[in-house]
C-alpha cells in the first residue's frame, strides 16, 4: 500500500476557528446588534486589508472601550482612580522592580506594595464614594426615554434648563438668540462637570488619611509584608547618625507618605 | 493500490451548535439578574438611595451660589477637568504639607524645607502635566475622530473631519498675523467631533431608530475627552512624580540642609 501524502495543516491560513459561534454578517442581521452602527467593528475602518488593520483601531474598535469610554464620561473620579490604580498598582511596582540600586531587594519589594496598596485602598474609597453621587448627578441632568428629565433640582437649576429648552425649540434662532443658547449649555457643561469632581474634593483629606493609616494592615496581613525594624544602635552609632540623620528622614512615615501631587 | 490522503484542515471543522452563544449568555445572566429577588431588591434600594442623594444633596449643591459662579465663569473652558483634577491634587498635597509641618520628630528647619520641596513638587509637576495635556490635544483629537467614525460605521468621518480642521488652520493663518498686528479679526472655528458627529447622515439614523443608542454613542464620544486629561495627570501624579521627580527633589532638600548646617558648624567655630 502507498500513501501519497498525509498531511494536518493546523495553521490559521485556511479559514477561521470552528467556535466561533457567529459571523459578524449574522450578527448584523439577528436584529439584536443592529443598531445602525457596529459595535462589533473588525477594524477595516481605512479601508485597508485586516492584516494592515493598525493597534489602535483594534483598541479603539474594541467593546472594552467602548464600555470603558462611557464609564470614564459617567464616572469622572472613578476613572482616575482606576488609571491610578493601574499606574501606581501596576507600572509603578515594575519600575521600582526594574530599577538598578543600592536598596535591597526587600525594600524594593516593601516599595512596591506600598505603590499597591495605596492605588487599591484609594480605588475602593473613590468608588464607593462617588458612585452613587454620579448616579444622583444622571437623574438630575439626563433625560429617559420620552425626552422628560428623570428628577427635578431647584430653582436655579431649573430656571437654566427651562431656557435653554425654550431656546432649543425655537426655530429660526437669531445670532443673539444663538449666543446665549451656547453660553447657557456651556453654563450647565460646566455645572455638571464640577459637581462630578466635588466628592473627590471632600473625600480628599479623608480618603489620604484612610489610606496612610490602612497600608500598613494591609501589607502585613494581605501581601504578608512586613517593613524590617531598625537594629538597635548604641549611644556612638547615635551621635554619629545625628550628624547625617537627612538621609533618615525620607524614611520616616510622613515622607514616604509623600508622593507629590498625589491623591 | 494507490491510496490518497486528502490534507486535513482541523480549522474549517464547524461545531455542530450554531446558537448565538454570547446572546444565551447574556439573556442567561439578564434573566438570572431579574428574577433574582436578592439583585431586584437591591437594585430598587440602590435607585431609592441615589433618588434622596439627587434631592437631598445633589440638587442643593447645584444651587449654591459660587458653585453657579464658577460654572458661569467657567462656561466655554475646556480644560475644567484639568482644573477639577489639579483642585484634588492640591488639597490632598495641602494635607501631606500640613502633616510635615506638624510633625514633632523633626527640626523646624527640616520641617520648612521639605514643605516647601512638597509645594515646588506640587507646582512642577502640576505645570508639566497641563504642557504634556496642551502638547497631546490635537493627536488626541485626532484619534477621537477616528474613534467616531468607527462607531459610525463612517470610513469617511476621519477623514472629512481633518479637512474641515486643515481648512480653518489654512483661514486662520492670515487672519492670525493681522492679530498680531493689532486688527481686530474673527477667527474661523473648526468644528468639534461631537459637533460633527451630529451632524453625521449615520448619526441620524440612528437617532430616528433609537434615541437611547444615539445617546449611548454621544457618551462613548464625550468620554474621550475627560479620559484624555485622567491619563495625562494621572500619569504625572501617580507615576511620574513618585518614581522620577520624588527622589531627585529630596537629594536636593537634604545638600541644602546639610549645607546649611556646614555653614553655621563653621560660624560657630
Amino acid at each position: 500500500m502507498k500513501i501519497n501524502s498525509i498531511q494536518r495543516d493546523i495553521t490559521l491560513k485556511q479559514g477561521g476557528s470552528g467556535f466561533r459561534s457567529e459571523t459578524h454578517r449574522e450578527r448584523m442581521t439577528t436584529g439584536v446588534q443592529n443598531r445602525g452602527y457596529n459595535t462589533g467593528y473588525y477594524g477595516s475602518f481605512t479601508g485597508k486589508s485586516e492584516a494592515a488593520v493598525s493597534f489602535m483601531d483594534k483598541i479603539l474598535s474594541s467593546k472594552w472601550f467602548g464600555k470603558f469610554t462611557k464609564y470614564s464620561e459617567e464616572h469622572n473620579v472613578a476613572t482616575s482612580a482606576l488609571i491610578a490604580l493601574v499606574l501606581a498598582g501596576m507600572l509603578r511596582p515594575a519600575t521600582i522592580m526594574a530599577l538598578p540600586g543600592d536598596k535591597d531587594k526587600d525594600d524594593k519589594i516593601y516599595a512596591s506594595g506600598h505603590a499597591v496598596a495605596s492605588g487599591i485602598i484609594g480605588f475602593i474609597i473613590s468608588t464607593i464614594a462617588t458612585s452613587p453621587f454620579d448616579e444622583s448627578i444622571k437623574k438630575l441632568f439626563e433625560t429617559d426615554e420620552n425626552g422628560n428629565r428623570i428628577l427635578k433640582g431647584g430653582k436655579k437649576f431649573e430656571d437654566l434648563n427651562s431656557k435653554i429648552d425654550s431656546l432649543k425649540k425655537k426655530k429660526n434662532l437669531s445670532e443673539v438668540e444663538k449666543e446665549t443658547l451656547k453660553n447657557l449649555k456651556g453654563k450647565r457643561g460646566a455645572l455638571k462637570t464640577l459637581i462630578k469632581w466635588i466628592p473627590d474634593w471632600v473625600i480628599g483629606v479623608p480618603r489620604a488619611i484612610l489610606t496612610i493609616a490602612l497600608i500598613p494592615p494591609i501589607l502585613k496581613y494581605v501581601f504578608g509584608m512586613e517593613k524590617k525594624k531598625k537594629p538597635k544602635q548604641n549611644i556612638q552609632d547615635i551621635q554619629q547618625n545625628n550628624v547625617d540623620n537627612t538621609r533618615d528622614f525620607i524614611e520616616k512615615p510622613v515622607f514616604s507618605a509623600f508622593k507629590g501631587g498625589v491623591k | 493500490m494507490n491510496l490518497t490522503v486528502s490534507p486535513l484542515n482541523y480549522n474549517n471543522q464547524k461545531t455542530a451548535f450554531k446558537a448565538n452563544t454570547s446572546r444565551i449568555a447574556e439573556e442567561t445572566v439578564r434573566s438570572a439578574t431579574s428574577d433574582s429577588r436578592f439583585f431586584s431588591g437591591f437594585e430598587k434600594k440602590y435607585d431609592e438611595f441615589t433618588s434622596s442623594v439627587a434631592k437631598n444633596v445633589t440638587s442643593r449643591l447645584l444651587e449654591f451660589e459660587p458653585l453657579q459662579k464658577l460654572a458661569e465663569h467657567f462656561k466655554h473652558s475646556k480644560k475644567l477637568y484639568q482644573h477639577s483634577m489639579t483642585t484634588g491634587s492640591v488639597i490632598t498635597s495641602g494635607l501631606y504639607m500640613q502633616r510635615t509641618l506638624a510633625n514633632k520628630d523633626m527640626d523646624n528647619d527640616r520641617k520648612k524645607t521639605l514643605a516647601v520641596n512638597q509645594g515646588l513638587t506640587l507646582i512642577l509637576s502640576t505645570a508639566g502635566a497641563y504642557m504634556l495635556d496642551k502638547y497631546l490635544t490635537g493627536w488626541w483629537d485626532n484619534v477621537t475622530a477616528r474613534y467616531a467614525g468607527i462607531l459610525l460605521n463612517d470610513k469617511d468621518f476621519y477623514q472629512n473631519y481633518r479637512n474641515q480642521k486643515e481648512e480653518a488652520a489654512k483661514a486662520n493663518k492670515p487672519l492670525l498675523e493681522a492679530m498680531k498686528r493689532g486688527e481686530k479679526v474673527k477667527l474661523k472655528e473648526s468644528k468639534g467631533v461631537l459637533d460633527m458627529v451630529k451632524a453625521n447622515a449615520s448619526y441620524k439614523r440612528i437617532m430616528a431608530r433609537s434615541a437611547d443608542d444615539a445617546k449611548i454613542l454621544r457618551t462613548k464620544v464625550k468620554g474621550m475627552s475627560p479620559l484624555k486629561a485622567i491619563i495625562v495627570f494621572g500619569f504625572v501624579y501617580r507615576y511620574f512624580v513618585p518614581v522620577v521627580v520624588t527622589k531627585p527633589a529630596n537629594k536636593l532638600c537634604d545638600m541644602y540642609l546639610e549645607r546649611k548646617k556646614a555653614k553655621e558648624n563653621a560660624q560657630q567655630a
